[in-house]
């Protein structure tokens, strides 16, 4: 496939860096996605804005042809991709492209506004405090109109993956290293609770297994709070560590730790059969009833047909730890069920998605040099300790996470509407042209 | 060689400073109690521990707390109730409370410590309460109280609250200290008088003018064979009072069917637990103004409750 690239010379000179990733990514995308994947990181945002009025005009018209039918708010007919973005099959997805539309004629305004001025500024002969009045107010246009256009894309494209969540599911494992690598997910875990009772979230454990040496084998939380998913689910994804282990003479380790972040839905209407379920209590088999006195109560609940495994220990009731396993059981289960339709799944936002969830070594801890490295963004903090004991620089850093695959996914998605638009006009125009 | 080793001597001692964490406690305990035969040697240290810091379980500890040098108080307070488990003594009594139905109530030698079964039976009984449609004050009796764990926490449940139906439950226990331990928790739950009262007597000692529109209980049940197969926890320093049901496991059981004739209105129901070799017998010894309706499994999968109804 990379050969047509080659051949067509446009893309080859400026993506001449970048085609060894095509080889890598081939394997994990499909074909059509893939050149989308790529093509949006050539647009810069100064030709989206070009191609983004024309767009702006496309769906005025559609808004306009909407008002002739008799049915006001018939959103049926949209762009299957647009419809997705304004909220799907509802008359909001009416309101919200008026909003859009709106704001549209702003910003297309202060754009011709700005034309007209550089017109005026080539046209006539100024004396210097014409050209510095007239400059002023290019800058003022400028920044009026870079505002608008980000201003549109937030209302346009919004973060549909925080839609219904109430919370985070956070979940840390050991990776490779052994006894080292369960001490460091240990750390882990604990450099996420105090992160979160800094940031004043409902820290909850569900599962902590530790192991002999001190370590754990896993551990889970749920964190109750409307910020948390948006900050925590660029956490998901493998962790390293180098330093001299406890259990070391003197030698530097590499070891690492998986953490995994779920959303956690408002209401998850996933309806389990309980005879898919195995659930053990903690208890001897036997008689039961008044001979016997135990007092663990821990319950483990398996999900035969997929395999999920919860074993809960929080509390000194059984029913309690029961419903809190069988909670998790759910969650596990809806977001499994979603994960596998988000595989079949090749929109954009997927896309992106997919993309984070199955990145690899997103972050190194290196104790010897007090340096934290997330390697997604090539952004580096010193003070280990402040870092794992409370976590304000770890804030900064998942904000700026945020912000920056926000605005990657925006554009991917705005590309994407574009493009269908693109698509759409090819094909009226060839009816047009028969 | 000789630098190498005093130095990593010299760490070793300054790493530690030879203090004790709740850590090392819980490790420290575990293993005794493993190494002693106790049962359930990592729950119990884990339930001590976290008890002499104020917590119900030891994962409710934050990482700091973990490692976090104890006090002197703290580490004599953690020796003190572990050793009385070297003894054999259950957890209930040592920390001196338990959780039942999302109550904690107080625990004291010798009465019976509430057991997570007995849960289900609580639930039973709430639904029996609701079904009832009559706007009267419901009466209703209960056999063998104990900690008065079961009256109380229908009394305390969410449905029963809501509920507009005024209930009123008349606890029975042939233990004086039984009674002393339930009024203790009516105080501790915050259980007006006026909806539960705690009694001393024995169930054919009572007056035959009140009639009780419900009866529940969960009465002594082991067959006189099973007691000598007790864990010591058990034999040694629960009452057996409130363990041992005669030959097979049955008297107590026959003694409130007894009762019931005189003290259980017409129409009137009676919710019991009992040893999973008994929801079969009970059909055929009861008398004849009964019937069974129905029996009921515990979580674990055991025959354990059985409703019966007085025909009216």
């Amino acid at each position: 496939m990379w050969f047509r690239l080659l051949r067509s010379g446009s893309l080859w000179k400026e993506n001449l860096p970048r085609l060894h990733k095509f080889v890598w990514k081939q394997k994990q995308f499909p074909q059509a996605n893939l050149q989308r994947l790529y093509a949006y990181r050539c647009y810069s945002n100064a030709v989206l804005k070009d191609e983004f009025s024309e767009y702006l005009l496309y769906l005025k018209a559609l808004l306009n042809d909407n008002l002739t039918t008799k049915d006001m708010k018939n959103v049926s007919h949209f762009p299957p991709n647009l419809l997705a973005e304004l909220g799907g099959q509802s008359s909001n997805s009416y309101i919200q492209l008026q909003n859009v539309v709106e704001l549209g004629e702003e910003f297309l305004q202060k754009q011709s506004e700005l034309l007209e001025l550089k017109a005026f500024a080539a046209d006539n002969e100024l004396d210097e405090e014409m050209i510095s009045e007239v400059k002023s107010e290019q800058n003022d246009l400028k920044n009026s109109v870079q505002d608008l256009h980000e201003n549109l894309i937030d209302v346009l494209i919004q973060d549909q993956e925080l839609e219904d969540c109430e919370g985070a599911l956070l979940e840390v494992i050991p990776g490779v290293g052994g006894a080292e690598a369960m001490l460091f997910a240990r750390d882990l875990f604990t450099m996420y609770e105090n992160f979160c009772n800094t940031q004043g979230f409902d820290w909850q454990i569900i599962t902590y297994n530790e192991h002999n040496y001190g370590g754990i084998l896993n551990a889970s939380a749920a964190v109750l709070s409307s910020d948390a998913y948006k900050l925590l689910r660029y956490e998901a994804g493998t962790h390293r560590v180098q330093r001299v282990p406890e259990t070391s003479k003197g030698q530097i380790h590499t070891s690492t730790a998986t953490v995994a972040v779920l959303p956690k839905q408002v209401q998850v209407q996933q309806e389990i059969d309980m005879k898919d379920l195995d659930i053990t209590y903690s208890r001897s088999s036997g008689p039961g009833g008044q001979s016997v006195n135990t007092t663990n109560s821990a319950v483990q609940i398996n999900h035969k047909p997929s395999g999920i495994k919860v074993r809960c220990e929080v509390t000194r009731n059984q029913r309690e730890n029961y419903r809190l396993a069988m909670m998790e059981v759910t969650q596990k289960l809806h977001s499994k069920l979603k994960a596998e339709k988000l595989a079949k799944d090749t929109s954009v936002r997927s896309m992106q998605i997919k993309q984070r969830d199955r990145s690899d070594k997103i972050r190194t801890y290196n104790f010897m040099r007090d340096r934290v490295t997330d390697h997604r963004i090539a952004y580096s903090m010193h003070g280990m300790q402040s870092i794992l004991n409370n976590g304000s620089k770890l804030l900064q850093l998942m904000k700026t996470l945020d912000e920056h695959y926000a605005k990657e996914t925006k554009m991917a998605i705005l590309k994407g509407l574009i493009d269908e638009y693109t698509l759409i006009n090819k094909a009226s125009n060839k009816k047009k042209a028969k | 060689m000789l630098q190498n080793v005093s130095l990593r001597f010299l760490r070793h001692l300054a790493k530690d400073n030879l203090k004790e964490t709740a850590l090392s406690k819980l490790k420290h305990w575990t293993k005794q109690f493993s190494s002693n035969k106790v049962l359930e040697p990592e729950t119990s240290a884990a339930l001590i521990v976290a008890h002499a810091l104020n917590k119900k379980m030891f994962v409710e500890l934050d990482s700091h707390e973990k490692q976090q040098p104890l006090t002197h108080q703290q580490i004599k307070l953690i020796d003190n109730l572990a050793r009385k488990r070297l003894q054999k003594i259950p957890i209930q009594y040592i920390i001196k409370e338990w959780d039942f139905s999302g109550l904690t109530l107080k625990m004291r030698p010798p009465v019976f410590i509430p057991r997570p079964e007995t849960e289900d039976l609580v639930q039973f009984v709430s639904d029996e309460i609701l079904t009832n449609s009559a706007t009267s004050v419901l009466h209703l009796l209960e056999v063998g109280c104990g900690s008065g764990a079961i009256s109380l926490a229908v009394i305390k449940s969410e449905k029963i609250k809501s509920n507009k139906t005024d209930i009123n439950f008349t606890c029975i226990d042939c233990n004086q200290s039984a009674v002393n331990l339930t009024k203790e928790n009516m105080m501790l739950v915050d259980v007006n008088q006026t909806k539960m009262q705690a009694i001393h007597t024995d169930i054919a000692l009572l007056p035959t003018n009140q009639m009780f529109d419900g009866i529940v209980s969960n009465p002594p049940y082991i067959p006189s064979k099973e007691m000598g197969d007790l864990q010591a926890e058990i034999y040694q320093n629960e009452s057996h009072l409130a363990l041992h049901g005669g030959y097979d496991g049955l008297d107590v059981v026959r003694k409130i069917l007894d009762a019931s004739k005189s003290v259980l209105k017409p129409g009137g129901w009676i919710w019991l637990e009992v040893d999973d070799s008994h929801p079969k017998i009970i059909p055929n010894i009861l008398p004849e103004q009964f019937a069974f309706v129905e029996m009921r499994e515990d979580i674990f999968g055991n025959p354990r409750f059985v409703k019966i109804i007085k025909k009216s």
